[in-house]
């Protein structure tokens, strides 16, 4: 019974109870939308380094992989070192330049010169891109090219390598697209290809150099304890897990966990202040009632429990609208900082887990029930016959 | 690279005209480098001018190096998450150290006041295979882009949050208006017209909102000051993370005073709809 | 022998009202017994309104006692209070204080739930009631849906919920027509014919007139002469 008293109420002024739903689901889509944007470059970019498989990155000291220009020097030799190490599964060296390329398209000569980034791999060590169509490397003379590029299987592409100038010719070869491929760790302005490393190395005149080294570790084996054993063997480079890549990288950006904090206590503090106020004007205009209520004999908990029931029943449907109206938000923020440059395509920002759901929901509800606690025990203990006094005419 | 960055700027300490001398071999420079140190890095080490430090590269490690001065980097925003502070030397020590001989990542060039920028762009580009030759403007454009980005961001949670503030307002509005239903549909049948309980309750409204926005205006100013005291701390750093200007000030109080006079206009129009002898006889 | 169902021995209550001491009721004694109808009249703010809520245990005395039974009201605690309310007496407002959101079955169900009665048994009282007092047609009606004396007929349904001993009834005909009160005061008179004590605050001659007893409160005291 108390349950329905408290939705008939709410439906008895529509007016007020629209507003306030309006008023808590703005509110509630906003703290969704902060708890996604806390946790959601974590877990995204997280997923996105353990998808590959490689629990850990040897690059150049003091540097994350790609931080920099700066390169592992005789990284051929390391990876040799490394792969012999116990605990250590696969090593797969990658070299990561700017390269330039003209594109001979297939039905004719049409060149056009660009640059684009080229990665150097081991094909059967990598865990960089995903074939889409057509083959993986497997000669030294083939190359991958990007899905979104606009080069096609069986095309010729020169490559040239840019770390000189002058009038000396840049170093040139020719590779032949085998297959079209998702590069996992593209921004959305980047179309990378990809190429044995071997052949970029020699383009690039480089032939001991890696930007860095992927490591995968045998199953029973702990990443993060590898890595320090790594580590104090070789204290010349960086060797990081994936958690610690993602600890810094989220070091970098802690700007959105602070922002998305404040901004989640502020729609707290909305609800709190548009269910107090809801809820203190509904029960100012039921003074009389709850007070007869009172004075027939039913007790002050009934008084409280019915008008919280009626708080959760609001917050509730609120909540509902809001959750929604969130990832509609979450998506429309989300498509702003898809901008940020360099930032690999497949990362997200806000991520919606079952964990963010609840503590959104538990966090509303509390919040809500909290703030109408005070008129709700206000309007329990008020002085009856002062009150019926007043009310009467 | 620690390297490359200090080659390009010490490039510009070049000038032009002038060549360069033939490149030294690679390795520790004879006599020890002299170097200028960023204050962040000068503090951690403990470092002063006159002190000596050991520099290691690819191609000389141990090398020696004398500390000629301490400096403060301007304030960048696009090196404000720059982990490593830096450290300047001699473009052709930095070369022998790093075994980058010869090797820039970049050149600045300043034009004469004359120059046609787009001719000696081109010129530059076919006479350098694989060069690219950016005017400045974008490079500013281009490093600009991750504020940009955080600018639409804000711009984007600006308008959330205005949007609730407008839905709470007008609920508030709305029930507090309506608290007074009875009092007002008594005037109304007491002779007072709805034009005149519409301008008293309107009023009301505009002072509620003026008010409330003034506060608000307050409450901002403060919470900006208290954003620049701890990003500025936190990343020991004199740029501004948050301004409040005129212009924000004027658009802040305005935009509160109209939403809260038009959800104060909304609920009175409800108020004065009803029938006033069913109100005061609840 | 009639059993007293409630007794006011010297009491006073007084309320301040910005500072100034308003004494509602200055030493008063009753007794009321089972089957009493009894008619409280007087002026505007003679007490009457603050005499039926000390006996109904809505208010506490500042002196004198309150005794139902062998129970000193003012001795209970707010929580006890409550319980006795509920279970012992029935209340009726001159404005009837419905929720205007629950049907006249859902109004009279209230007590009842609050006691802790089953759904069926709820059900089967109020209806019970609601026939009663005349509005078995009328069940599913919400207070907006109901005329002054019909609205006035569920408060008295729900007062009688519990089965109280004692009914107390705040200028009832207050807001009510002739033909309408005069049911009302039908209803009153078959209650005090089945036991049920029943204290009435009017200031309907007609009302006071059809009461056992006829008293008239003047300036917080009872008039002597027809205190029996």
């Amino acid at each position: 019974m108390i349950l329905q008293t408290a939705v008939r109420e709410l439906r008895a002024h529509p007016g007020r109870t629209a507003f306030a739903v309006a008023g808590v689901a703005v509110a509630s889509a906003m703290l969704l939308d902060m708890l996604m944007l806390a946790g959601g470059l974590q877990s995204s970019f997280g997923s996105l380094l353990s998808g590959a498989g490689f629990e850990l990155r040897v690059s150049p000291s003091g540097t994350l992989p790609l931080d920099t220009d700066a390169t592992l020097q005789d990284a051929v030799a390391l990876a040799q070192d490394i792969r012999s190490e116990p605990g250590v599964a696969a090593v797969g060296s990658v070299l990561a330049l700017n390269v330039q390329v003209e594109v001979a398209s297939s039905a004719g000569a049409d060149s056009v010169g660009s640059m684009v980034f080229a990665l150097g791999v081991e094909p059967q060590v990598q865990g960089l891109y995903r074939i889409v169509d057509g083959s993986d490397l497997k000669g030294a003379a083939e190359i991958l090219v990007d899905v979104r590029s606009p080069a096609r299987i069986g095309d010729t592409l020169r490559l040239s390598s840019v770390r000189t100038f002058g009038s000396a010719a840049a170093a040139s070869a020719e590779f032949v697209v085998v297959g079209t491929a998702e590069f996992v760790y593209a921004s959305a302005s980047e179309v990378p290809v990809a190429l044995p490393i071997q052949a970029l190395r020699e383009l690039s005149s480089r032939p001991a150099e890696a930007s860095f080294l992927m490591l995968s570790a045998e199953p029973d084996t702990d990443p993060n304890a590898l890595a320090r054993r790594l580590q104090a063997l070789i204290p010349s480079v960086e060797i990081v897990s994936i958690r610690e890549i993602v600890r810094r990288a989220e070091m970098r950006l802690s700007y959105f966990r602070q922002l998305a904090f404040i901004l989640g206590s502020v729609s707290l503090v909305v609800t709190a202040l548009l269910v107090g106020t809801i809820m203190a004007v509904s029960i100012n205009d039921r003074y009389g009632i709850i007070a007869a209520l009172r004075a027939i004999g039913v007790s002050r908990r009934s008084i409280i429990v019915t008008l919280l029931v009626e708080t959760l029943a609001l917050v509730t449907l609120a909540g509902a609208i809001g959750l929604v109206l969130g990832s509609v938000t979450a998506r429309y923020l989300e498509s702003i900082l898809s901008d940020f440059p360099g930032l690999p395509a497949a990362i997200r920002f806000f991520v919606l887990e079952p964990r963010q759901l609840w503590l959104a929901i538990a966090a509303l509800v509390t919040v809500g029930v909290a703030a109408a606690l005070i008129p709700a025990y206000r309007a329990s203990t008020l002085p009856i016959a002062t009150t019926l006094h007043r009310e009467e005419p | 690279m620690i390297a490359s960055i200090a080659v390009s700027s010490l490039a510009l300490a070049q000038p032009v005209g002038q060549e360069l001398a033939a490149p030294p071999g690679v390795g520790c420079p004879d006599s020890p480098a002299p170097i200028l140190v960023e204050r962040s890095l000068a503090k951690e080490l403990g470092l002063a001018p006159g002190e000596r430090v050991r520099l290691s590269g690819a191609a000389g490690s141990g090398c020696e190096a004398i500390v000629e001065g301490v400096f403060e980097p301007p304030a960048d925003p696009a090196v404000l998450a720059r982990e490593r502070p830096r450290v300047w030397l001699h473009l052709p020590d930095l070369g022998r150290i790093s075994g980058r001989i010869d090797e820039v990542d970049r050149f600045s060039i300043a034009m004469r006041a004359e120059s046609d920028t787009a001719d000696l762009r081109g010129r530059l580009e076919s006479l350098m295979p694989g060069a690219q030759v950016f005017p400045s403007w974008i490079v500013a454009e281009q490093s600009s882009t991750t504020f940009n980005v955080v600018s639409r961001f804000h711009r984007a949670i600006a308008l959330i949050t205005l949007t609730a503030g407008g839905v709470f307002l007008a609920c508030i509005m709305t029930l507090k208006i309506q608290e007074r239903r009875t009092h007002v549909s008594a005037l109304r049948l007491a002779g007072i017209s709805r034009g005149s309980l519409a301008r008293w309750v309107m009023l009301e409204s505009a002072l509620i909102s003026g008010l409330g926005g003034l506060m608000g205006l307050g409450i901002g100013a403060i919470a900006s000051w208290l954003i620049n005291a701890f990003y500025q701390r936190a990343y020991d750093t004199t740029l501004y993370f948050s301004l409040v200007t005129r212009d924000t000030l004027a658009v802040s109080l305005v935009l509160a005073v109209i939403l809260g006079f038009a959800a104060g206009a909304v609920a009175t129009w409800r108020l004065l709809q009803a029938d006033p002898l069913v109100e005061v006889g609840r | 022998m009639t059993r007293s169902v409630v007794q006011a021995r010297d009491v006073e209550r007084t309320y301040h009202m910005s500072g100034v001491p308003i004494h509602a009721l200055r030493g008063v004694s009753l007794d009321v017994e089972a089957g009493d109808f009894l008619a409280l009249e007087g002026p505007s703010g003679s007490g009457k309104s603050t005499l039926l809520h000390v006996l109904g245990g809505v208010d506490k005395p500042d002196a004198g006692a309150v005794m139902a039974g062998a129970t000193n009201l003012a001795s209970l605690s707010d929580a006890k209070l409550t319980r006795h309310r509920l279970e012992h007496v029935g209340l009726v407002f001159q404005r009837f204080h419905l929720l205007p959101m629950l049907t006249a079955t859902q109004n009279v169900e209230l007590p009842l739930a609050e006691i802790g009665a089953g759904r069926a048994e709820r059900r089967q009282r109020a209806h019970e009631l609601l026939d009663r007092v005349g509005l078995g047609d009328r069940l599913r009606h919400r207070p907006g849906e109901l005329s002054g004396g019909q609205r006035q007929r569920v408060a008295i349904a729900r007062a009688l919920a519990n089965r109280p001993s004692l009914l107390l009834a705040d200028e009832p005909t207050g807001e009510l027509d002739r033909v309408t009160s005069r049911g009302i005061l039908d209803l009153f008179e078959s209650l005090a014919g089945d036991g049920t004590a029943i204290v009435v605050a009017t200031h309907d001659l007609k009302l006071a007139a059809a009461a056992s007893r006829q008293l008239k409160m003047v300036d917080g005291r009872l008039d002597d002469s027809d205190l029996r």
